[in-house]
């Protein structure tokens, strides 16, 4: 295995509007791909369709700083700081939005690349977003996260 | 202290780095150029693995890479894709004195692709580890 695996995880967060999730960022001096994405809801038991879209950012907004944690025990800590739960949106990068994928909260959002031409890359330094697009209807809990490759740093 | 990209405007972190790999007269190069001046690759570039090494398909041409070298080629294609995404121009990947000029976001994935394929390679390697591979 080349580089090094963490892992992003919020559990339960009680969310009531659109907003960007996880605004991710690779260290200035390694490359990260991003190797699953997951959005599960965990409070509301009906049906109701929302979305999420993938998209690459110019400008870092506010949120909460997390650290990811490492999957083999040892290993050196994540070269960056992404945040999840944003207070102030980034501004996302025209015309890159990766993925877009509506999910019923039922059962959830799980993405991976079907192959490994279809990873998501991201360059030093560089900024990406996971939002939720669609308000959903009323506060719900949502438990989401991601898994990182970090190469280099 | 770790240095946080944060505290810095995207374009003064973001930078690329000439990776240059020399054996005889042939040569592999990426840079990142603040100009494109070179014609667009002629067809689709992809990055490939059979077992013990990584490919980069380009066209009618064929590049044949150990993983080391193949992992920091894709490490130079990422780095100098950035810092054409982030502060404009173009990458140079030049193999055998045939230039290609790449958009940022091409060479970000080809690179990342590429780093993905030498991890496959890797794998291959260690199932087979009475197979003899160049180093």
């Amino acid at each position: 295995m080349i580089g090094r695996m963490y892992g992003l995880a919020i559990a339960s967060q009680a969310q009531t509007t659109s907003k960007t999730l996880m605004e991710l960022v690779s260290a200035a001096d390694g490359v990260t791909l991003l190797e699953r994405v997951y959005i599960k809801q965990t409070s509301f038991d009906t049906s109701e369709n929302l979305g999420s879209t993938f998209q690459r950012i110019t400008t870092t907004g506010t949120g909460t700083a997390t650290t990811p944690i490492p999957f083999q025990v040892g290993d050196p800590a994540y070269g960056a700081t992404p945040e999840t739960n944003s207070t102030i949106e980034p501004t996302y990068t025209a015309s890159t939005n990766i993925i877009e994928e509506g999910f019923n909260v039922l059962s959830g959002l799980l993405w991976t690349p079907a192959n490994d031409d279809e990873v998501i890359v991201m360059s030093p330094s560089a900024l990406f977003g996971i939002n939720l697009d669609v308000a959903p209807s009323g506060s719900m809990n949502f438990s989401y996260g991601c898994t990182l490759r970090e190469i280099g740093g | 202290m770790k240095h946080d990209p944060r505290r810095y405007s995207m374009p003064d972190v973001v930078r690329g780095k000439r990776f240059e790999l020399r054996a005889g007269e042939q040569k592999v190069v990426v840079d990142h150029l603040s100009k494109g001046i070179y014609p667009a690759p002629p067809d689709q570039l992809r990055a490939r693995f059979r077992f013990d090494k990584a490919y980069v398909l380009m066209g009618r041409h064929q590049l044949e890479l150990t993983t080391p070298v193949a992992h920091k080629l894709g490490f130079a294609l990422a780095t100098n894709g950035g810092a054409a995404l982030y502060l404009g121009g173009v990458v140079l990947f030049e193999v055998g004195g045939e230039r290609y000029s790449l958009p940022g976001e091409s060479a970000i994935q080809l690179g990342g692709v590429l780093l993905k394929k030498v991890d496959r390679a890797d794998d291959w390697q260690r199932d087979h580890p009475r197979r003899r591979v160049a180093t």
